[in-house]
């Protein structure tokens, strides 16, 4: 019995080590596909014109909430009607995991042949642009119908226009009106974080299950690290010549202010929204209409109106700062749309990318799934037909009137963005004081900093 | 003739290979070459988008000399594994114990106790443990019904780890099924003789049935281990890693290196470690095993 287990246990020992070594394995696998796979496909194979049009069938890949799909769904069976040779795949999903999918599927070379990006990836995708067919030398597109100031801040990557906005995203609060209502808070209270904080204790103190605000981990790097530093301060933290432009006073003291807005009472505790990073309108509290208001693009309100009502819920502007210095308000597309440079098929992606992006028949159907159009054709069609949500609307209307302009590339690192969230945590939870994570913060993203900008050149 | 008798002897050799040959295509494929490719990449700053360069020892002297979330993710990792493989072992032993007693339909009991280990692993389950667990969940409903306070089962960064460690001790199916098994072997002549020597329940327990499962429990510890050094799933989907990371597994880090941050040399050198890691404390088990298993056959 003795030698047998031995080697029972030797056979599965040795079987269990080399399935885990499969599976780091998968890991470097999928680059030695790029080594074969980009080389030998080519855009040589392209549809050239001829009498009857070849069957083409292209891959689209998006990520969003259901009434995206089924408005993009039905714009490309649209499309499949118009020019019946076309058939396109949706692949579709949440935004959680689909970054990681489309660097994995463009170093595989296996990437779909139109993507939908977020502009806060371009630095990752700028330094890869021979995967992307530059779309401001296709004459197939009206690029006029796009602001210049939009393509030249948000598009435009090293030198090539990555991809095209599909929506314009305006930022601002999105508000639960029964819950003002309840605890009197005017609608159009022009928010503050101290103010947010003073009200939102009050809240609390009366009912303890209320809060007056939400966010996430993402969400609070992201809009202390970056909106509240411009409000404050006028700048930005740090910038592309790799350098960090905040004292560690002035870090101190936003790390206090955050502090102070959790430890208040005001916004829901960070441990709990933990479980909800990205879908905070599944929070149950939120469902219940024990929180106020959340702070997001407007690309992202169905998801939240729905839950809240589309008759309890308003928007509001973006919040800043008592005597901000700045009070400019975040701004982007809410993505852009891009075409695979190594898609067999380049021509067609481009026509239908214009289409989808230009038409007015793709934008009756489209609506405002990714925001208001960032085309002036789609956004034309959709005012003349009365169909864009008014608060959508307002929301952008409250952005452009003093947009932000494009934050430094740097700022969306996610290595950066991770070291960042990891102090924010500790200062969040009391684990280090704001002063301590001040000084881990430049100290370990001075030396990261540094290990990117050596890498850069 | 006997030419004629070798060459037979090649084909049946060959057939031989052709009908193993889709599993050793797959080992091939899947489990031999991403092997030793991980081992190359991690001498190099691989990162999917760039040329490929060697850097030598760089990633490794990285890891550990600046590297401060590789020793937390280790840490949380190693209080993972003593957690959550005691747990389930004791856990998976109980059952057995009870499994083993002969009673009606006791083969519907087995199947029932063993579907969570089918369950266990998937992202769905994970998801049902994050309702479960979270804040406004099930179980702190059922226990503030009983006056008990609520409890941050994944929002408190001290109990979070152990909460992802229920979820492994809950799959207990197959380490279950492996001590049934070795119960099922253990001659009954040895309890009547005890029996008639007069011996207490719970002493033919601790001086016949534990003894002589002892080698069940060093293959099962074993196995256990390996397996819970690699768990990804739970604090992937339940947690992300945290709160505070406090749930940050290695396999996490390892997945946030290569796909996050596109950095696939270093990833495969963080899984050459985690593997060296992972053979030190094999050896280690084995080693000790010399002190407490113990063989039928008198052996060590």
């Amino acid at each position: 019995m003795k030698k047998l287990t031995r080697i029972i246990c030797f056979i599965c020992i040795v079987a269990v080590l080399a399935v885990f070594a499969a599976g780091c394995g998968q890991v470097t696998s999928k680059g030695s596909d790029s080594a074969s796979g980009t080389s030998s496909q080519d855009n040589s194979t392209a549809a050239k014109p001829t009498d009857k049009p070849k069957q083409v069938t292209m891959r689209f890949s998006w990520w969003g909430a259901d009434n995206r799909h089924e408005a993009t769904l039905e714009a490309i069976e649209a499309y499949r009607k118009l020019n019946p040779h076309v058939t396109i795949e949706g692949e579709y999903g949440g935004y959680d995991g689909y970054q990681q999918k489309l660097m994995t599927q463009l170093a595989g070379g296996s990437a779909p042949d139109l993507i939908q990006t977020d502009p806060i990836w371009n630095q990752q995708l700028g330094v890869q642009k021979e995967n992307f067919v530059d779309l401001s030398r296709e004459s197939a597109i009206d690029i006029s119908q796009f602001d210049e100031g939009v393509i030249n801040g948000f598009c435009l990557v090293n030198g090539i226009v990555l991809g095209l906005p599909m929506g314009i995203n305006g930022f601002g609060v999105q508000i639960n009106k029964s819950f003002m209502e309840r605890f009197n808070i005017p609608l159009d209270t022009r928010w503050t974080y101290e103010k947010i904080i003073e009200v939102g204790r009050k809240v609390h103190e009366e009912d303890s299950e209320c809060y007056l605000y939400i966010e996430d981990l993402t969400g609070l790097q992201v809009k202390f690290m970056c909106d509240y530093t411009r409000a404050k301060y006028g700048k930005y933290w740090i910038d592309d010549d790799y350098e960090i432009h905040i004292t560690k006073e002035e870090l101190t003291e936003q790390f206090s202010k955050m502090k102070e807005l959790f430890d208040s009472g005001a916004a829901v505790p960070l441990g709990e929204t933990a479980l909800y990073n990205n879908k905070l309108e599944q929070y149950p509290k939120f469902i219940n209409g024990q929180v106020g208001m959340v702070q997001d693009w407007s690309g992202l309100m169905a998801k939240y109106k729905e839950v809240i009502g589309a008759d309890n819920f308003a928007v509001g502007d973006s919040i800043i700062v008592e005597n901000a210095v700045d009070t400019s308000t975040t701004y982007k597309p809410s993505m852009l749309l891009s075409v695979y440079s190594k898609s067999k098929y380049v021509d067609e992606a481009v026509k239908f990318t214009n289409w989808f992006l230009n038409d007015r028949e793709a934008a009756l159907i489209l609506k405002d799934c990714r925001s208001i159009p960032g085309s002036k054709a789609a956004r034309q069609a959709l005012i003349e037909n009365n169909v864009l949500d008014k608060d959508v609307m307002q929301m952008v209307e409250n952005t452009l009137k003093n947009p932000a302009p494009p934050v430094p590339l740097i700022m969306n690192n996610s290595e950066i963005a991770e070291i960042t969230k990891d102090v924010i945590q500790k200062v969040v939870f009391g684990d280090i004081t704001p002063e301590d994570g001040a000084e881990e913060l430049i100290t370990s993203v001075s030396e990261k900093l540094e290990a990117i900008k050596a890498e850069s050149n | 003739m006997k030419g004629h008798r070798m060459g037979e002897r090649k084909r049946r050799q060959y057939i031989g290979l052709l009908y193993i040959s889709p599993w050793l295509l797959g080992f091939l494929i899947f489990q031999l070459y991403p092997f030793v490719s991980s081992f190359v990449y991690s001498f190099t700053n691989y990162n999917m988008t760039s040329n490929i360069k060697f850097v030598g020892l760089k990633n490794y002297i990285e890891i550990f000399t600046k590297d401060s979330q590789f020793y937390n993710s280790l840490k949380v990792t190693i209080f993972y594994v003593l957690m959550a493989v005691p747990m389930k072992l004791v856990f998976a032993f109980f059952i057995a114990m009870i499994l083993n007693i002969r009673i009606k339909y006791v083969n519907y009991y087995r199947t029932i106790y063993y579907l969570p280990s089918i369950l266990g692993g998937s992202v769905a389950v994970s998801v049902l443990w994050r309702f479960l667990f979270a804040d406004n969940g099930l179980i702190n409903e059922i226990l503030s019904s009983f006056g008990v306070h609520k409890i941050g089962w994944l929002s408190s960064p001290k109990i979070a780890l152990f909460t992802i460690s229920l979820l492994t001790v809950w799959q207990f199916g197959s380490s279950m099924v492996i001590f049934l098994a070795g119960l099922k072997q253990i001659p009954k002549e040895l309890y009547e003789a005890a029996t008639v020597d007069g011996i207490s329940k719970p002493g033919m327990f601790f001086r016949i049935t534990l003894p002589l499962l002892t080698p069940i429990i060093l293959f099962n510890l074993v196995m256990q281990m390996i397996i819970a050094f690699q768990e990804f799933t739970a604090s992937f989907v339940i947690t992300s890693g945290g709160p505070m990371k406090s749930t940050y597994l290695y396999a996490m880090k390892l997945y946030d290196e290569g796909f996050l941050f596109m950095k696939m040399g270093y990833a495969s050198a963080l899984s050459w470690i985690l593997f060296i890691v992972i053979m030190i404390f094999t050896a280690l088990i084995f080693k000790s095993s010399e002190y407490w298993t113990y063989y039928e056959d008198g052996g060590k």
